[in-house]
């Protein structure tokens, strides 16, 4: 290409990027100003709408702490706790909700994000898998591969999965369990 | 003003002739990721419609002020704006289409196919084609997807669009699911692609000789 004035044309290229950098930027922020009360409310909705599939019983979700952990409260007194729990899998780190009995028991848990093998470690999210943990406290979580009583048993081709789910829950109740015995 | 011949022209060549996935081969990426099922196929399909059209259309009204020399981050910056706009309004107003597709949305910015047809098309053409250029680019895209995402979910799963197609009888293999699944499935669909384009040019040839 031919070289025009090169003092002249690096301004051209400055004074164009501006321009562009401007103008996206005044497009995302009006969209963003726009859209955002309906974001915040949206996830509002969804965490809390999460939050009822595990206690349906609560009639309010009182947050507890700076560590995203939630009491559910009904008429009644405390119906259980809401913790937060993270452990890595084989594709990468596996988030969860889980609910706890007020006397530390799981009462069941949503998977939040994930990225395990579609089909095999993905099931970690289903039905079958996922009650067998309901009613078990800190210490109850051993995975077994054999089908041991009293144990969890592993999805089929996915024991990394299973043990990163058992093992991220239990450090969630031991957590839950330290911080309450110190509080009260 | 150009003729609609012209533009159904523009759009249909994206759909066969120069379809992005088995023609051009830009774009596999999300081909091999997020065809493991028809419906994520189909989401990830129509993502892309929409912001390569909405793209060709920037470019193209805003070529006249875009300096040559920086062109490509200009375009890049204009793809990710709208896949940001894109991404705030679905999470406003599609809250679970959102959080089905989010990994997969912010990933659109860098598709090849897009920047390509911005670089290819766009800056070059006035808004009009440019538009149907998008158009006709983004259906090809969409259509590929869904094809490898059909095809993997059936033998994959026994599925289509989660519904059931085979009978329990099918012992699905796994693989056709993972990764490698999605390799053999492009590569034997690019593979018909050709054997088809190879047999319409040899018609098309044979037809030509007897109208002499």
């Amino acid at each position: 290409m031919q070289a025009e004035r090169p003092k002249a044309s690096i301004l051209r290229i400055t004074l164009n990027l501006v321009a562009a950098s401007l103008v996206s930027g005044c497009v995302i922020a009006g969209v963003y100003r726009l859209a955002e009360p309906r974001i915040l409310d949206n996830r509002r909705m969804m965490s809390e709408e999460a939050m009822r599939r595990l206690v349906p019983g609560a009639a309010e979700f009182v947050p507890d702490g700076p560590n995203g952990r939630y009491e559910a409260r009904s008429a009644s007194g405390l119906e259980g706790y809401i913790v937060p729990a993270e452990g890595r899998g084989y594709g990468g780190t596996i988030k969860m909700t889980a609910a706890v009995s007020p006397d530390g028991k799981l009462v069941g848990f949503e998977i939040l994000s994930h990225n395990e093998t579609p089909g095999l470690g993905d099931r970690a999210a289903e039905k079958p898998f996922r009650d067998q943990f309901s009613g078990r406290a800190k210490g109850q979580l051993e995975v077994t591969k054999t089908g041991e009583a009293g144990k969890v048993e592993a999805i089929s081709g996915a024991t990394i999965t299973s043990k990163a789910v058992a093992a991220a829950l239990d450090k969630a109740l031991g957590d839950l369990a330290a911080s309450k015995g110190v509080k009260r | 003003m150009i003729k609609p011949v012209e533009l159904w022209r523009i759009f249909k060549k994206g759909l066969v002739a120069e379809n992005p996935i088995f023609k051009l081969a830009l774009s596999l990426c999300p081909a091999l990721a997020v065809t493991s099922n028809a419906s994520k196929a189909l989401a990830m399909g129509l993502s892309v419609l929409f912001v390569i059209t909405a793209n060709n259309t920037v470019v193209s009204l805003f070529r006249r002020a875009v300096h040559p020399k920086v062109r490509v981050p200009i375009f890049i910056m204009s793809i990710a704006t709208i896949v940001t706009v894109v991404m705030l309004l679905l999470e406003a107003f599609k809250p679970y289409m959102y959080k089905d597709l989010g990994v997969y949305l912010s990933l659109i910015v860098v598709f090849a196919i897009i920047l390509a047809r911005a670089e290819v098309f766009a800056s070059k053409n006035p808004v009009v084609p440019s538009f149907f250029d998008g158009l006709g680019m983004g259906a090809g895209f969409a259509g590929a997807m869904v094809l490898i995402g059909s095809v993997r979910e059936l033998l994959g799963a026994g599925t289509i669009f989660g519904f059931a197609a085979v009978g329990a009888w099918y012992k699905a293999p796994r693989v056709i699911v993972l990764a490698p699944g999605g390799f053999l499935v492009i590569g034997l669909l690019i593979g018909a692609f050709n054997v088809y384009g190879g047999w319409r040019e040899r018609r098309a040839q044979v037809a030509e000789g007897s109208a002499r």
